[in-house]
């Protein structure tokens, strides 16, 4: 068995929740209960914490905690012991294996598992069940600036520098990123600059900007090519820094010669004087960065999007000067140690390609198998979860830390996807919306009460310490995973459940790829070491800046890579007159599992709601607090107008916190970028009309 | 009308004058004249004037109408680019009649002579209601939708003029929507008008508000909600009400209020806001306080 | 002891001062003489044009029956004041009486001003002031015959109407290029353009008066235009302004405006001591308004002052008006004079609105409405604030 952590009545660890991984300490215990304080310490929140920070302790204690397996029978879900639970779990596995092979198991993992979960459940999938069928929730954050990071990098690390290099900067362009509300520790290092907001809404961070631009919901890339001809009008781009540095940039220049200001304006709808303006502030800063988030990167075009971007950055000369740079703001808690350590489907530790033969011949030399046993790439997200219970695709489904029911675009096709599995397996410590789906819930810890580590937006490796021991019944990822490891015939060497040892063998899986996490030990971490990787050997300080003399690519350079525009996947017709867009409060998160469970985050957002100019409201016969029903090509949500005379007039949002009638997802298009998999959850279009008083009959 | 210049007809001789008529405002993007002079009344004229100035060379437009863009926005409009331009340092000189050019000097029939290292011609005119969104840095100008709108009956005209900043609009409107617009030195407005003119969507209500990029005001009949009920502090959903019970309760400065209630803890923005409510109650008490 | 408030004139202003001072008069300290030039007590000049329509002199007179036989009030009609001198404090009437006073307040009102062109005293011609002008033009009028107004204000506006109202075809000139200049923008003015000609009146801007042609018998025959135009017409009414009666000024050793009219300052006090002046004959700060509005507040200063009590001197003097001419609702509000100012017009086919904003702040200072518009009433709480987000609606109901 594992080790039990000691029974602290005090630890320093990281929020639950996002990428910034707010230092916290903790004190107390479940009798007398848990308070947190932020750590003025941590360079990352220096003392500041978010309203969700703040309340995170009370999910340790919420009422409806699972503490004994779950198995289905008939309508409900009936407390079982875990032999029991496992041994279905197992039983069922086996069978429909043999019956169809190793793809018929997929396994859906999620951005907030600790490294160690994730690499040892991307072990699990592909050692224990032989399954390709491998992806995770992360797939919906950062993937399409990932893609474009690697094309033009050749390497990928959301944020390539510490987020205090931003207290530095002139100017900060943040595109599609909201972070005073969704990461709001994060803009005390925004403070000094010049901020210049690209968002379709008037965002609190819009309405902290030097300049707002507001485009057209599904434009983003014709208005990061308009900024990038501005800027290649309005003086000469860096000539020493694209002459050194860089490749590629008289075909990207030539292709963005079509997108002078006026015609810029024209798509976007974004003033050419605002477009210009915003040229000039990043041309003549000396210090500036260009920051993208989901806004941009959540779309069919995403990555090109986000390449336009980098593009931008490039010819401005911002990636690996000091004070400058590119960076994707990512979303998730471990968005990034959750891909790279093996969830992704096209992934294997250390940032290493499943295709590569070096790194199958690696990681297999690591985990003890011939390299042929390893399986290839297997589907995307969407694609996987849209595949389920087709010939083709996977039957039995296994998820941990995701709540795909609420997450994923098309909300209708993945409910009728789920209902098509012959086995649906979910691991969580609340009976989320697909845990209620499932055929076998299994219990699991949350993140006061186990140890691992975390990769946090700036690639820094961060300690996650237990405060308190799980509740009695409820056991760690780790040790589910082991235990159906050793049920499907696999060696219990394998499968260690104590978070250092699963760590160390993460390390030498990791050692010579791209995120090499090598040298990164508990004991270092312990001493305070602050790691961002790569850190490949155990006295090598790790990499806080990427790309100070070299890029990742063979030469050196980074690449300019032209992109073309195209139009958001569906255009807005008579049937859908408006764009709905979709996005985050403060008080919530993600799909709301956990903070829909805390009250005092209820009371400051109890519900969906539908926000929209309150001319466009009044011409569609709703007011205030009026209910509403939106309507896309995949189905309708229902909620309380909330008007707001900043929104544009031809857009609603709805927040993708909630579920039931106001599940956003139920109108997103899941419409798929080539280069990332990334569904188009930001632009969809939309009917609005009041709800009906009674639903029909 | 007049009609558009035509190069063969100005006689050159030699000089270092180059005639350059153009088609685009491209075709003058490799030029690097100390001095240009631009002849056209139209749009290409305007662009190419802007394009030039914008680059640093001494540039002078000569249009034969009274005014450039003339015909396409009429007086008043026409004027304000006009000054537009002129501020940007560009000599307008209008109603000229150019006759010949020689030894790089363009004259005119009234007699004067304007020296200048290139002669851009361009040529091509922009009638009245002719579809226009001028390609210029240093003024913003867009004409949209049918040249005779305003005789539909049933219309609306909105007439928009600002001398002291050079802005000007008249939008012509039919059933919420615009059918006819002319914009100068409104940034903002052309570019939402443009869209929906594009779109056939429907104007907001208040267009003065639209015209002028005025932040979202109250209307004639919104009261303004109770005070106590503002949130100052968004990320822990903090009151002015519950700040001013910890106040009370002996939290008096903005660290002490950030411990009984959080604000300021999250992203710092409520900040000022909190300074400023504790200056507005300690000035408060010291009033009670003197008159008891 | 009593003390008397004498009042030269008796028009609107004139009348509105004698009501206030006895409203307020609680201590029964003063007792009013009024000289008033006409043989009628005040009536309401502004709806003057009800004479012909149908209103008696008694519907528009001002004065109720407790006022007629008020005790401290006294009416001397028909015998206007004529001279005076006010370091002794006493007037002088027409038929030769002296009389004393302790506050002498001038409201001798205005006169309207004849053009001086060629045939302007023929019989035909007329001025629009009084009961007996009216009168007279009843008398002379001819239905289904043109009639001309020279003068295209206000005030033509009203003898246009009246001309319509005896039966006859109205012409009127005005020499702006527009009709009432002095309150409209060319945009309203199109709109009450459109709409007095829909009513048949003929409007001729932009044109003045050259002559007033007579027939051999020495009656009008036709009024010819700067522009060539002959109107053939039998009846000429001269409504071409008004010049403020400021006679009285040399008889009192007062000093005049420039423009004319008793020079007052801004709590209506002329150059002499306890003497005031209110009304059209009245130049607050060297400017008259001759407007109803700004005379009453005169009028309910003065009145304040003659009392002894505290009175605020007159500032922002609202010149808006509001009017109902021939059908249509013609309006200002606030100031619309100001030079550089933003302005915002709004225009349909029978309606205009426009709003004027100070160019730096954005405030509304004023506007003009013609049709059927928002009121001024409605518009004038936003003057010096911010534009409402709805004041277009405001400006154009639906």
């Amino acid at each position: 068995m594992s080790d039990l952590p000691i029974l602290a009545a005090e630890t320093d660890t990281h929020c639950p929740y996002c990428a910034l991984q707010c230092g916290t300490r903790l004190q107390g215990d479940r009798e007398i209960g848990v308070k947190v304080q932020p750590l003025a310490g941590f360079p990352v929140n220096a003392g500041r914490l978010c309203q969700k920070g703040w309340t995170a302790p009370e999910l340790l204690h919420t009422p409806d905690r699972l503490t004994s397996p779950l198995l289905r029978q008939g309508d409900q879900l009936v407390p079982v012991g875990w032999e029991q639970a496992l041994g279905v779990v197992a039983r069922r596995l086996r069978t429909l294996r043999a019956q169809h092979g190793p793809d018929v198991v997929g396994v859906f993992g999620g951005g907030g598992l600790t490294n160690e979960k994730a690499y040892l459940l991307g072990k699990f999938a592909r050692v224990a069940l032989g399954t390709s069928q491998i992806d995770y929730n992360g797939r919906w954050c950062m993937s399409s600036a990932a893609a474009a990071g690697n094309a033009a990098f050749g390497i990928d690390r959301g944020l390539p520098f510490p987020v205090t290099d931003l207290q530095e900067a002139q100017v900060v362009l943040l595109a599609g990123a909201n972070p005073a509300e969704t990461m709001p520790p994060l803009m005390q290092h925004l403070e000094r600059a010049d901020l210049i907001v690209l968002d379709p809404r008037r965002t609190p961070t819009a309405q902290r900007a030097a300049l707002h631009l507001q485009p057209v919901p599904g434009t983003d890339l014709a208005l990061a090519l308009g900024l990038l001809h501005a800027v290649l009008e309005d003086g000469p781009a860096d000539k020493s820094y694209i002459q050194q540095r860089t490749h590629g940039f008289p075909e990207v220049a030539a292709s963005v010669g079509e997108w002078w200001p006026e015609r810029t304006e024209q798509v976007t709808g974004v003033p050419a004087h605002d477009i210009r303006r915003a040229a000039r502030l990043l041309a003549q800063a000396e210090r500036a960065y260009v920051l993208t988030g989901r806004g941009v990167e959540q779309q069919s075009k995403g990555t090109d999007t986000a390449q336009a971007f980098i593009n931008l950055a490039l010819a401005l000369g911002l990636p690996g000067r000091p004070g400058s740079g590119y960076g994707c703001l990512t979303g998730q808690g471990n968005g990034q140690g959750g891909r790279e350590h093996g969830q992704k489907a096209d992934q294997l530790a250390g940032y290493r390609s499943i295709t590569d033969p070096e790194a199958r011949a690696h990681v297999a030399a690591v985990w003890g198998i011939r390299p042929q046993e390893l399986p290839g790439a297997g589907r995307s997200a969407f694609e996987m979860l849209d595949a389920l219970g087709t010939p083709e695709g996977p039957r039995a489904l296994l998820v941990f830390g995701s709540n795909p029911i609420v997450s994923a675009p098309h909300s209708a096709r993945i409910e009728e996807r789920l209902a098509a599995l012959d086995l649906l397996v979910v691991a969580d410590f609340v009976l989320s919306e697909t845990a209620q789906a499932a055929d076998v819930v299994l219990p699991v810890t949350q993140w006061a009460e186990e140890d691992g580590t975390l990769t946090n937006l700036e690639g820094r490796v961060l300690r996650r310490r237990a405060l308190l021991p799980p509740p009695p019944g409820v056991r760690s990822d780790l040790e589910v995973i082991r235990d159906l490891a050793i049920r499907l015939g696999q060696p219990p060497h394998r499968f260690p459940d104590s978070p250092e040892a699963v760590f160390d063998e993460l390390r030498a899986a990791s050692a010579g790829g791209r995120a090499d996490y090598a040298g990164v030990t508990y004991e270092r971490l312990e001493a305070g070491e602050a790691l961002h990787w790569p850190c490949p050997a155990e006295d090598h300080p790790g990499t806080p800046r990427l790309f100070t003399d070299r890029f990742a690519h063979a030469d050196g350079r980074a690449r300019f890579v032209p992109v073309t525009y195209r139009e958001a996947a569906e255009d807005l017709s008579n049937q859908y007159p408006l764009y709905a867009t979709t996005g985050r409060v403060l008080a919530q998160y993600q799909t709301g599992a956990q903070t829909r469970r805390i009250r005092e985050l209820n009371d400051a957002a109890p519900q969906a709601f539908v926000q929209v100019h309150p001319d466009t409201a009044a011409r569609h016969g709703l007011t205030d607090d009026t209910p509403a029903r939106v309507t896309s090509a995949r189905g309708s949500l229902t909620a309380p107008v909330r008007t707001d005379p900043a929104m544009r007039l031809d857009t609603v949002f709805v927040p993708f916190h909630y579920t039931g009638d106001g599940r956003a997802n139920a109108l997103t298009n899941p419409a798929i970028d080539p280069r990332s998999g990334m569904p188009e959850f930001k632009v969809a279009a939309v009917r609005l009309e009041p709800a009906e008083e009674e639903p029909a009959a | 009308m007049t009609a558009p210049l035509d190069p063969a007809a100005l006689t050159c001789t030699t000089g270092a004058a180059g005639v350059v008529p153009i088609r685009t405002v491209e075709d003058c993007a490799t030029l690097t004249p100390k001095v240009a002079l631009v002849l056209g009344d139209g749009a290409l004229a305007v662009e190419a004037a802007s394009a030039l100035a914008t680059r640093g060379v001494r540039t002078g437009l000569v249009c034969t109408a009274p005014r450039p863009l003339y015909h396409a926005l009429g007086e008043v409009a026409s004027r304000m680019v006009t000054a537009h331009l002129e501020d940007a340092g560009i000599t307008v000189l209008g109603g000229a009649q150019p006759t010949r050019c020689s030894d790089g000097v363009l004259h005119l029939a009234d007699g004067s002579d304007l020296p200048a290292d290139a002669l851009i011609v361009a040529g091509q005119a922009t009638g009245p209601g002719e579809q226009l969104r001028l390609r210029s840095a240093l003024v913003d100008v867009a004409v949209l939708g049918e040249p005779d709108a305003a005789e539909h009956p049933g219309t609306r005209q909105i007439t928009l003029t600002d001398p002291r900043h050079q802005r000007y609009a008249q939008l012509t409107i039919n059933d919420h929507k615009i059918i006819a617009g002319v914009l100068v030195g409104l940034p903002q407005a052309i570019a939402t008008l443009g869209l929906l003119h594009r779109r056939g969507q429907y104007l907001p209500a208040d267009r003065l508000g639209l015209l002028l990029d005025l932040p979202p005001r109250p209307c004639s009949t919104d009261t303004a909600p109770p005070l106590q009920d503002a949130v100052i502090c968004l990320c822990n959903n903090v009151t002015r009400r519950a700040l001013a019970a910890a106040w009370r309760s002996g939290a008096r400065t903005q660290s002490a209020l950030a411990t009984a209630t959080r604000a300021g803890t999250g992203c710092g923005g409520c900040g000022p806001a909190v300074q400023e409510l504790c200056g507005i109650w300690a000035d408060e008490r010291q009033a009670q306080e003197a008159a008891a | 002891m009593m003390r008397t408030l004498m009042i030269a004139g008796y028009g609107m202003a004139g009348h509105r001062l004698a009501e206030e001072v006895l409203a307020l008069d609680a201590d029964e300290e003063w007792r009013i003489v009024i000289l008033g030039e006409e043989l009628y007590p005040a009536y309401d000049r502004v709806c003057l044009s009800g004479y012909l329509d149908g209103r008696s002199r008694a519907d528009l007179m001002l004065p109720g029956r407790d006022f007629l036989q008020h005790p401290r009030a006294q009416l001397w009609l028909g015998c206007p004041a004529v001279g005076g001198d006010p370091a002794s404090r006493t007037v002088r009437t027409a038929d030769g009486s002296c009389l004393t006073y302790d506050a002498l307040v001038l409201a001798t009102g205005s006169r309207p001003f004849v053009p001086p062109v060629p045939g302007h005293d023929l019989p035909g011609c007329f001025v629009y002031r009084t009961f007996d002008d009216l009168d007279a033009i009843r008398a002379h009028a001819r239905p289904g015959r043109n009639g001309v107004v020279v003068g295209g204000g206000l005030l033509g506006l009203e003898a246009a109407n009246a001309l319509r109202l005896l039966g006859m075809t109205p012409h009127v000139v005005e020499t702006g290029p527009h009709l009432m200049p002095a309150q409209l923008d060319r945009g309203a003015a199109a709109v009450l353009h459109r709409h007095v000609t829909g009513l048949g009146v003929a409007v001729h801007c932009g044109t003045a008066t050259v002559s007033i042609d007579s027939h051999p018998a020495r009656t009008v025959r036709s009024v010819t235009l700067s522009n060539g135009t002959v109107i053939d017409t039998p009846l000429v009414i001269f409504a071409a302004g008004v010049r403020p009666r400021d006679d009285l000024a040399t008889a009192l050793g007062l000093e005049r405006a420039d423009r004319g009219g008793f020079l007052t300052d801004k709590l209506c006090r002329t150059s002499a001591p306890q003497v005031w002046a209110v009304g059209d004959c009245a130049a607050v700060g060297g400017r008259c308004y001759g407007l109803v509005a700004p005379g009453y507040r005169m009028a309910g200063s003065v009145a304040r002052q003659v009392l002894g009590l505290e009175a605020e001197p007159l500032e922002d003097i609202d010149t808006s008006t509001t009017l109902k001419l021939l059908g249509i609702n013609v309006a200002t509000f606030g100031a619309t004079g100001h030079q550089g100012a933003m302005e915002a017009a709004f225009a349909e086919d029978t309606r205009y609105a426009k709003a004027v904003f100070d160019a730096d702040t954005g405030v509304l200072l004023g506007g003009i409405l013609a049709g059927n518009t928002g009121t001024p009433t409605t518009l004038q709480p936003f003057i010096g604030r911010q534009p409402p987000a709805d004041l277009e609606q405001l400006l154009l109901p639906a």
